[in-house]
């Protein structure tokens, strides 16, 4: 009766993406748990998703036609699309090209440094397990789903959206790919060896890693004798976890001439780099009430090295429905930290205010709070608030963050699936200017087997509830795809993303400004 | 490794330093500038060689030229009295980290050069970027030097900059203050340990000087106030 550990896991959509719902099985591995417990009075469930037994091949190819928007500029967006399988080996190949017709020439900036021609490969993967269950690739780069039993293995490369490592307060909702004109293809692993490890690890870039980390936990008492398994699994569980993530070349500080600063050919901004890393230890202990009640404490200890400590304490509260319907998850977390401690650091945002901290009013209202007032300077990277914050002294400050977890099931034992999860966290650290953190998504894969959702928004800086929602200086993704038969399907895709100016007097002033991207495009694939 | 401190070391000088002067922390060790004293180069010179090295400003190096010409004169004519040094340092600087080490270099007294720094053009006030010094605003916190003495820093618009010396009954002192910014206008004062003023030159150019005796000994304080444009000043504490 295998249980899959990434069971509950959601289908992160369009091309671009490796799904983020690995990293969130792994931040709450009882999300299949959840449906487990559910069924405790029944058959055991499992969230199956559209999978293949021992698939060993397959060849999916046709292209997509549509139209796309980005800095006013209107663009016919042809794409070619292939995903290949063989074995242990999928691929999802798009040639994604956005074709300016009044000048009659392709975006240059779409191809003008080596990580764009990683576009080519939107999800590259190797999967190896006893008895997993393959996903037909369409660059959705999901993880198998694989038994918890079962040793597991993926590596997939491509763009990385809303990735979260460990419990998330250290690196939550890390995205890649903020700004268009510079795509970056990064890798992320899960490793799972049975029930007692899972791990999990990603590197930024390829082309150029900068950012990279790994999770790996171990669940002592889940290497029990089939007598107790049922105990432990079911009614308590200790997992013990370190973490480490690191920005080996961090921007310490933009390179400027005459007072502006500089940029490579690509538009890159350039600056002096100084790494920054936070090894974190986690406990975990989760208990379950009967069926349909959990309760998990959790407590994270995180080091930024060379600056400060912070400390989460969490308490998750866990309701199933008797029948499998749905799952509530409810999040209290206590924060208490250093002034020169950031929780979740490299969080949605880190991809630009790693090069420009000062992406809004709130932020540059933060950095002034830090310095005193003295700072106006829009280029101070992310590394130099932190430095800042060094100086404010030792006194443990406090913050908090609420959490609202929400999946309706669809389905029943075998077929039972997602339908729908709702993911929701507010968070604000007392003592501190504009720094509250916003974030809400929104998953529904395969609704009525046709349509694929999901959204994100993000929004961070903020002092009032007031400002929690503004389209203005978010971040937000929505993808749809639409399969409207065998053959044919639509994609509507809604990016609020970053772009760094060009204008060098622009530049000076802005920096990195938000923006729209839209596109939309009918595509049509056929298995040969 | 070695290059990897190196590179951490020179972060420090820029990087850190304005938030850590405004702490109160030590100052790091100047960066020195690529260029010799009296050295010059043009805008276009300079540009060309920032094109050809991979860093960039402005989509062209005509941009660039047009962005040097305000930044580093008036608009047209490049100030080589003044900037010459930094572009000649970036004309030939070999990559782009030696062309953020000429800005931080290569200005007056070896720190960093005045350009109108990350300011949005000729309708905003410049950003002024203050000296080790500070905090140095009030007498809690001002710099104690002897008699005579010279002391250099960047002086900030209304920001003011103190320094502390000892008084002995019956001697005559004076100061001169001396700002290198065109047109910069300030005020000296002189006062006790009580806040009671000794002696004050008004607001006006600079130079300005102050002469006086003590009536005792006790520990005053100079105040050095720019009240129109920021730059280098020099001030100097002695007798007359």
């Amino acid at each position: 009766m295998p249980r899959l550990p990434f069971g509950g896991a959601m289908l992160a959509l369009g091309a671009g993406g490796i799904a983020t719902s690995p990293a969130a099985a792994q931040d709450d591995p009882r999300l299949s748990l959840a449906g487990d417990a559910s069924s405790a009075g029944g058959s055991e469930t499992t969230a199956e998703r559209d999978t293949d037994y021992g698939d060993g091949s397959a060849f999916d190819t046709g292209g997509q036609l549509g139209y796309a928007l980005l800095e006013g500029i209107n663009y016919v967006a042809p794409t070619l699309v292939s995903d290949i399988q063989a074995d242990f080996f999928q691929v999802a190949v798009r040639g994604p090209l956005r074709f300016d017709p009044r000048r009659g020439k392709l975006r240059a900036r779409d191809w003008d440094e080596l990580g764009d021609f990683f576009r080519i490969g939107q999800c590259v993967r190797l999967d190896w397990s006893a008895s997993g269950r393959y996903e037909r690739e369409h660059g959705h780069c999901m993880p198998w789903d694989v038994p918890t039993e079962d040793y597991y293995l993926s590596v997939r490369l491509g763009p990385i959206q809303d990735f979260t490592l460990g419990h998330g307060t250290v690196l939550r909702s890390y995205t890649n790919n903020v700004d268009p004109d510079h795509f970056h293809s990064g890798v992320v692993g899960n490793l799972q060896f049975h029930a007692f490890v899972q791990g999990q690890f990603f590197v930024d870039d390829v082309t150029r890693p900068s950012l990279l980390g790994a999770s790996l936990a171990l669940r002592p008492f889940s290497y029990a004798s089939e007598r107790t398994e049922w105990l432990y699994e079911y009614e308590h569980m200790l997992e013990i976890a370190v973490s480490v993530v690191s920005d080996l070349y961090a921007p310490a500080e933009v390179y400027t001439a005459f007072g502006r600063p500089l940029v490579d050919r690509a538009g890159n901004l350039l600056f002096r780099s100084r790494g920054v890393t936070v090894a974190s230890a986690h406990l975990e202990y989760r208990f379950t009430f009967g069926s349909q009640v959990e309760l998990e404490v959790r407590g994270d200890a995180n080091y930024i090295t060379g600056h400060g400590i912070g400390t989460h304490a969490q308490i998750w509260g866990i309701y199933n429905h008797p029948f499998g319907v749905y799952s509530v998850r409810g999040l209290g977390e206590l924060r208490v930290q250093q002034p020169n401690y950031v929780p979740n650091y490299f969080d949605a945002y880190y991809g630009v205010q790693r090069e420009q901290f000062t992406l809004s009013e709130g932020a540059r209202r933060q950095l002034r709070a830090v310095t005193g007032g003295s700072d106006d300077d829009p280029f101070k990277t992310k590394q130099q608030l932190l430095e800042a914050l060094d100086a404010l002294g030792d006194a443990w400050q406090l913050g908090v963050l609420a959490g609202l977890d929400v999946q309706l099931y669809r389905g029943e034992g075998e077929s039972r699936r997602t339908a729908v999860r709702g993911r929701l966290f507010l968070a604000d650290n007392f003592e501190r200017v504009a720094d509250g953190q916003f974030f809400v998504s929104l998953e529904i894969p395969r609704l009525n087997d046709k349509i694929d959702v999901y959204a994100l928004y993000a929004r961070q800086n903020f002092d009032g509830l007031a400002d929690l929602v503004a389209l203005e200086d978010s971040l937000v993704k929505v993808s749809v795809r639409w399969d409207l038969n065998e053959q044919f399907y639509l994609t509507l895709n809604y990016g609020r993303i970053w772009q760094l100016v060009r204008d060098a007097e622009a530049l000076v002033r802005e920096g990195f400004r938000s923006d729209d991207e839209i596109g939309l495009a009918l595509g049509f694939a056929e298995e040969l | 490794m070695r290059e990897a401190a190196a590179a951490r070391a020179r972060a420090t000088v820029w990087g850190v330093s304005l938030l850590a002067v405004a702490m109160g922390c030590q100052a790091p060790p100047p960066v020195p500038c690529g260029a010799a004293e009296g050295a010059a180069a043009t805008c276009a010179q300079a540009c060309g060689r920032l094109f050809r090295i991979g860093c960039r400003i402005g989509a062209n190096e005509a941009e660039c030229v047009a962005t040097c010409l305000r930044a580093a004169g008036d608009g047209t004519v490049e100030d080589v009295s003044r900037y010459g040094r930094v572009l000649a340092c970036y004309a030939a600087a070999a990559d782009c980290r030696a062309v953020a080490d000429c800005s931080l270099g290569c200005g007056p007294m070896g720190g960093p050069v005045p350009f109108r720094i990350l300011d949005a053009g000729a309708d905003r006030e410049p950003m002024c970027v203050d000296d080790a010094s500070e905090p140095d605003d009030e007498p809690s916190a001002a710099r104690p030097v002897g008699v005579p003495s010279r002391v250099v820093g960047v002086a900030c618009p209304a920001d003011p900059d103190l320094v502390s010396f000892g008084l002995v009954a019956g001697t005559s002192y004076a100061l001169t203050l001396s700002y290198d910014a065109p047109g910069a206008s300030a005020s000296l004062r002189v006062t006790d340990g009580a806040g009671v003023e000794i002696v004050a030159a008004p607001e006006g150019p600079t130079p300005r000087t102050v002469s006086f005796t003590a009536a005792a000994t006790t520990t005053a304080f100079a105040w050095t106030v720019s009240t129109a444009g920021a730059g280098n000043y020099e001030l100097q504490v002695g007798r007359p």
